[in-house]
Formats: structure tokens, sequence, C-alpha cells
């Protein structure tokens, strides 16, 4: 993939001497640069750390497939201002998410400007090889998702939809570029440095929820009856919706013409072309300067940043919850901390957590009948177990999860402490991880419940809940041992537990569907309380006093 | 114009250079001239202004007051001319993990215009002579902290330049390897070509340089070889003429005090930390 986009665009060499731009070095970081993207692990696409060999490739087969899904609208749907405003909506969102989750990082590379500012390239060379690292990147997802589309569009629509089409996609990306453009201006003038990676983790996040979220709603929207009849045009939101002012042209194309199309067929082509123009003359300088002093910035850590982002004092109050002994608390302090700040974990863990509760909601809109009438039922059903019991999903997730890091050596600290008790280290991970990331959304998801079922369901609650802990527990036991942040993300590590994962996610049915039986016996759900809260103590005795195979070699080796 | 070629000409020549990071003053006036052909030792405590001075000398850093002049070229007004003729080996191991060493040194060489199987050669032969040439194919991510360094040096080196810029280039290296760097640099001299070492490592610099500049607080507070600086201390290391220089004599009365921490903590009790603090 790479030779070939290097080969189109050596192609159009003779473009770039006139600006007194230097050929061969321009190819020479082209190269280099897409090279690392080919060999960079996509968000959305891949799981994080995975070793890449041909990320672009790949990225470009899975938005082509990606695009046959949403190109396929165009057959369906008999509105053309429909249909392409969906098909630019999903563009334009794809585009940009994909651009701040994966682009980000390329932007704000520091070993770039390291290496490149040592050696005699000048600016003008550099911001040409940036302008076109970032049109292959944006043509290679465009191109991917809109091929399809060129084909059912010139079927269904136009023999001339083909042009039409590819002048409308350039004026659409130039649209996400400025948006995108003024996100980074917004945010790192809000933001420091640490805040704004966090924020890139949570846009990571978003898309791949939002492919996710492809593949389930798009087949569902072309399934529903009267989706062929779709219309917009005499909804206001046409007016300030960029992807309808793009897919307007669409529509006189199809012969409709009327006011609406033309106004909004100008506003595509001004509104893109005014916002290119404001981010070369306005925007980039700016641009420019804010990423120089994001760079001085980073030389001295703001001490309000350090402050707001430890977050020690609610855990304080839970003292006794932390542990027994010192040693247990202090891994729990470190265990919980990292897994507040350490990003691949958060990209790793917090999707799923999103996807447990699309599931989770799966009740409220498979139903036949309307979502008011859904909800208005709900209580005189017993889905609120279903709710109840999502979250034993997240604990082997989470907990496989936590012994992976970028910085993984440092679990040399590990080998080289003088530690007495291996149980502690288990309790404190098992521990940090059912707080920090399992309970908040166990009491999110009870509130939920609890308002919509009311007080009567409450024992519910309680014995889901120690079933929780049960569960974690026995997470813990099975899923192997290894230290909290010590192994390095591999591709064939996620293999061999996938198995683990599939079957911890039938026992929690299992258990769920024993629950549910139990509500059906008198007093059956307090007795098992009971019963579960006695098992609950045993185990946590059991867990915490155990001697586990420490594999401190793994870090004493580095 | 230039009065690059002329062979007496001084490589370096630095007139009052001046460089703040707004509140705090890093460089305070240097006056530098350096020659062909010579050894600089640069050396200076922790935040005395080495890598900044180094930084502004290969035309990576602007915005500074004073005149600096490198291989005959304005460094404020021609840094690309500057850094064509530059080779800079950094502190930090700055390289792109997932390119192979041949695919960096490749991209390197391009960047300084060399024809491509010139590039190849010098890469596959100067990294033979740090036993790297197995690795010439393997991605740098899993590369240790020295072969990392091994590259950098040689990234530093390969389109020959006349100044040889390297800040702390020895870390990671192992015995063997730091010695056949030591020597590539005193027969890169020989040859004409000059190298600025910064360093914190006292008896490299005292055996490799045949001039060492010690700077403090962004002011030069010592200039010269090795034995001139130690007129009047006959016999005393480089270490020591440093520590008595940049610290007035100070370093054991500290070194008493860290160890006197120890008494007044010497019994710990099962406190947490968190809690002692108000």
């Amino acid at each position: 993939m790479t030779g070939v986009v290097l080969w189109i665009i050596g192609r159009f060499g003779w473009l770039l001497s006139p600006f007194g731009i230097d050929r061969c070095q321009f190819d020479a970081i082209l190269r280099v640069k897409l090279t690392l993207d080919d060999r960079r692990s996509l968000s959305g696409l891949y799981g994080p750390g995975k070793k890449a060999n041909r990320a672009l490739l790949f990225t470009f087969i899975f938005y082509l497939f990606l695009g046959v899904i949403v190109g396929s609208c165009v057959l369906f749907i008999e509105s053309a201002l429909a249909s392409m405003t969906i098909f630019f909506t999903f563009l334009m969102f794809m585009v940009g998410m994909s651009l701040i989750a994966d682009f980000t990082t390329v932007l704000f590379d520091t070993a770039d400007s390291t290496i490149l500012l040592a050696r005699p390239v000048d600016g003008r060379t550099l911001l040409a090889v940036r302008i076109a690292h970032v049109s292959v990147y944006l043509a290679i997802h465009a191109f991917g998702l809109a091929a399809c589309t060129f084909v059912t569009g010139t079927i269904a629509l136009h023999p001339l939809f083909a042009p039409l089409f590819a002048v409308m996609l350039v004026l659409a990306l130039c649209i996400v570029v400025f948006l995108v453009h003024s996100f980074y201006l917004v945010a790192m003038r809000l933001f420091d440095v640490e805040r704004f990676r966090d924020i890139i983790v949570y846009f990571q996040i978003g898309l791949s929820l939002a492919v996710f979220g492809a593949f389930q709603v798009l087949p569902r929207l072309v399934d529903m009856g009267d989706v062929d009849a779709l219309r917009i045009d005499d909804s206001w939101v046409v007016w300030v919706w960029p992807p309808a002012w793009m897919a307007a042209p669409f529509d006189l194309l199809a012969g409709r013409i009327g006011p609406l199309q033309i106004v909004l067929t100008v506003a595509a082509v001004v509104v893109p072309t005014a916002g290119l123009i404001l981010v070369v003359r306005v925007l980039a300088p700016g641009f420019t300067r804010t990423l120089v002093e994001e760079e001085k910035d980073k030389a001295k850590p703001s001490p309000k940043t350090l402050a707001a982002s430890t977050g020690n004092r609610p855990s304080r109050r839970l003292r006794r919850l932390k542990g027994p002994d010192r040693e247990e608390r202090a891994h729990f302090d470190l265990i919980r901390s990292l897994l507040a700040r350490d990003r691949a974990f958060k990209l790793a863990t917090y999707p799923s957590f999103a996807i447990v509760l699309f599931v989770a909601c799966h009740p409220l809109y498979s139903g036949v009948e309307s979502f008011a009438d859904t909800l208005r039922n709900l209580p005189q059903t017993k889905n609120h177990l279903f709710f109840l019991y999502c979250p034993c999903v997240l604990v082997p997730t989470a907990l496989f999860q936590v012994r992976y890091s970028k910085q993984y050596q440092a679990a040399w600290i590990y080998a080289a402490l003088p530690l007495t008790r291996s149980g502690a280290i288990v309790m404190a991970t098992l521990k940090a991880v059912m707080f920090r990331l399992v309970a908040p959304f166990f009491s999110a998801l009870s509130l939920v419940v609890l308002a919509l079922w009311g007080v009567a369901i409450l024992p519910d609650i309680i014995l889901a809940g120690l079933i929780l802990i049960l569960f974690s527990f026995v997470c813990a036991s099975t899923l192997g041992w290894e230290l909290p942040f010590s192994r390095q993300r591999i591709a064939r590590d996620a293999g061999g537990q996938s198995v683990k994962m599939i079957l911890f996610m039938l026992l929690a049915f299992i258990v769920g569907a024993a629950h549910l039986g139990l509500t059906f016996v008198p007093f059956g759900v307090s007795g098992a309380s009971i019963l579960a809260a006695m098992v609950c103590v045993l185990f946590y005795r059991n867990v915490s006093r155990r001697s586990w195979r420490v594999p401190g070699a793994t870090a004493a080796e580095m | 114009m230039h009065q690059e070629r002329s062979a007496d000409a001084p490589i370096i020549a630095v007139n009052n250079l001046k460089k703040s990071f707004k509140p705090t003053t890093v460089l305070d006036g240097i006056d530098l001239e350096v020659a062909r052909g010579q050894i600089v030792g640069y050396i200076g405590p922790n935040g005395a202004g080495k890598t900044t001075t180094v930084k502004i000398l290969i035309g990576m850093l602007g915005d500074f007051t004073g005149e600096v002049s490198v291989c005959g070229f304005d460094v404020a007004r021609d840094p690309i001319e500057v850094k064509r003729r530059v080779g800079y080996v950094p502190e930090t191991a700055a390289l792109y993990d997932a390119l192979t060493p041949g695919e960096f040194l490749q991209f390197v060489g391009r960047i300084h215009g060399m024809d491509s199987d010139e590039t190849e050669r010098r890469a596959r032969a100067m990294l033979e002579l740090f036993d790297l040439e197995a690795k010439f194919d393997d991605r740098m991510s899993s590369f240790s902290k020295g072969m990392r360094q091994k590259v950098l040096i040689v990234a530093g080196l390969i389109h020959n330049p006349d100044l040889i810029v390297m800040d702390e280039p020895l870390t990671g290296l192992d015995a063997n390897s730091a010695v056949v760097v030591k020597e590539i640099l005193s027969g890169l001299a020989q040859r004409g070509k000059t190298i600025f070492y910064c360093s914190h490592v006292m008896d490299v610099v005292e055996r490799v340089c045949d001039r060492i500049i010690i700077l403090n607080k962004g002011k030069i507070i010592a200039d010269g070889s090795f034995e001139e600086l130690q007129a009047g201390a006959q016999g005393a290391s480089l270490e020591h003429l440093f520590t008595q220089l940049t610290s007035e004599g100070r370093h054991g009365a500290l070194a008493r005090r860290f160890i006197d921490i120890f008494d007044d903590f010497d019994t710990v009790d099962d406190v947490d930390v968190a809690e002692r603090a108000p």
C-alpha cells in the first residue's frame, strides 16, 4: 500500500519543485511517515498494542467494507437527499473521529521534532509533507468508504453521479478538516497536554464504539419497513446539518429542483471553501504557535495537573476496605492510580463497558412495540436481572487487561521489593479493579433499575452485588495470575484467553438464570444472599492467604 | 562570501550568546571559539545549559541573542546550511521504533541528499563495527538502550559531517563499543573533524578531549586543556577540579547531610505516610 501511495504521489512530484520543496527529502520523510502509519495499530480496528504490519491496507479494506453497508442506502432510499445525507453523515463522522483518534499521535509526535529538527530540512518541505500526509490519510478513509457508493449511486441516480460525487467528497473532507482543526484549537486552549491526551483516548473509545454501532444499527435501519420512503426535506435540521448540504446537489441531479436544494448546494460549496481558507490563513499559524507552547509546557508539569489527577482522597476514607495491612494498601493505591491513568488500559477496557450497556439495553429496543410502551411495561418483566448481571461480563476483561502495560518493565519493582505476601497483590488488584471500574458501573445500573422497578427489587440488587463479588473471585482464581501492569501486549496472548472469556460469560448467564429461578421461590433471594455473603467471606480469606506463584522472572529479565 | 573553507577559520564562533526560557536565564553571555580538529569536552552540572548550547549550535533552537556561527554560517540566518554540515547524537534516544535500523539510516541519508547505495554501504559497514549487522532488518522497538544508542551514533555520523556534536553518547554502550567510539572520535579529529562532546562522565572527558570547557549557571567558568585546568592543583582528577569549581567544595557537607537524614528516621513506625501529611 505504501508503495502504491508513494508511486501515485511521485506522479505529482513536478508540482513540488516550483515551491522550492526538496523532492528527495519530501519523498524520504513521507516514506517514513507512511511506513510508521503502516506499522501503527489503529484504534477501532485492532486491540491496542498489536503489532500491525499493513495497517494502511487493512484500514482501506475495512472502510471499503463499511462503505458497502452505507453505500447500499442509496439503492433502498428513494430520496437522494435522505440517502446521501446518511452517507455524508457517516463519512464525515468516521473520518473526523479517526482523524482525531489515530492521527493526533502523529501530530503530537515529539520524536519527530527531535529527529527532524536536527536535520537540514526547511519549513516549506515539512509543511508539504504534512499536507501530503494528512491528504493520504483522508484519501484512504474517504475512498474506502465511498467506493461502493460510486457504483450504487451511478446505478440508482444518474450517469453523471460519479464526477459530482468526487467533488462533493472533497468538499465534505474540507469541512471535516476545518472542524477537527477547530476542535484541536479549542481543546488545547482548555486543557493541558495530559488532559488532552486523555480526551483523545475517549475519542478512540468512541471510534471503536462507532464501528461497533455501525455494524449493529445500519443493517437494522435498512430492515425497517418504510425506509425507502424516508424523507428529510421538511425537517429544519437540514439547514444546520453540513452532510445534508453535501447531499443537496444530488437531489438536483435526480431532478428535484427547489429553493431548498439550491440554497443547500450553495452552502455546500461556500462553507468548505471558507473553512479551508480560515484554516490556512488564521487557524493553522495559531495552531503551530500553540503546539510550540505545548512543547515548552511539557518540560515542567504544572502542579495543578498532578494534584488533580492523583485523586487519592476518597480512597483514604476507604482505608479499611483497602486491606488489612500496609502492604496490601500500598499495592491497592498503586494499582488504583495506574488504572485511572493508564491510557492503553482504558482503551482496552472502556469500550467493553459501552458494548455491555448496549447489550443490556437490548430488551428495550428489540421489541415490536414502541419505545414508550416498552418502558411502561418494563416493571412487569424481570429484565432488571439482565441489567444487574451485565457487569459480570466486565470483570474478566478488566482482570485480564490489568496485567498489560506499555511500561511493563517498571514491574521490576515487584521483583526487587521485599514482598511478604503474594496474596496481598492479588487481593489489591482485585479490589482496585472492582472499586475503580466495576462498582461505579454496577451502582449506576442499580440506580437506574431502582428508579424503573421500585424498591421491591432491592433484594435482587443485593444478591446480584454479592454474586458479582463472588464472580470476581472465581475469575481471579481461574484466569491465571500475573502481576499487574507487568506484561507487554502481544497479539497472540489474546487468542488463548477468548475461550475462557466466553466461558465466563456463560457462567454469568447461568448464575443470572438461577437468580431468575430463585425469584419465584419464597425467600429464595434473601436466603441465597446470606449464603452468598458467607461464601464471599470464605473466598476472601482463601484468596488473600493463598500464596500465588508470582512470576517476577519476566520483570527481572528486563 | 563565507569564510567556510579557509582552514584556519574557527568552526564554531560564539559571541555573547544569551538565551532565556522566560523567567529563567539559561545562557548568560557565552563566548567561545573552536578550531578545526579539536575535541572539545563541554561539561557542567545539571541545568547548567549544556543541552541548550548544543541545540543552538546545531540550529535546532532559534530565538537567542548574540552571534553564533558554525561551519562558517550564521546559525540564526542559515540553520539549514549548518545542519547539513553537523552530525548530532542526541541525549534522549529519539528514534522511530517501528522502523528497522536500515530503514531509519536510509531515511537519514536521503534527507542529506545521499545516494541510496552509498547510504546502504556506509550503514551496513558502520553497524557491523558495532556488532549490529545481524539486526539490520529488525524493528528497533525490541532494541536495548545500548543498541539504540549505536544506531543514533551511526545516524549522526553517516553523512560525514564536519562538526560532530554528541550529548552523552556512551550511555548504555558496553565497554568494547565505548572504546570503539572513543577511537573513532580521535581518528576523526586527526582527519580535521571537530567534535563537541557533552558528558557527565569525567574520566572519559579527561582522556578523550584535548580541550575542556566547564559551564556553570549559564556561564563558562573554565576553558583549557586538562593540564591547564590542573595548573596549581597537580595530580587532581577532572572530577575533583569540576566539583571544586562548580560546587565550591560543598559536596562533602551535602553528602554528610544526606547520611544524617537516616538518623532522624531511624525508627520507622507503622503509620502511613499519607496520615503524617497535614
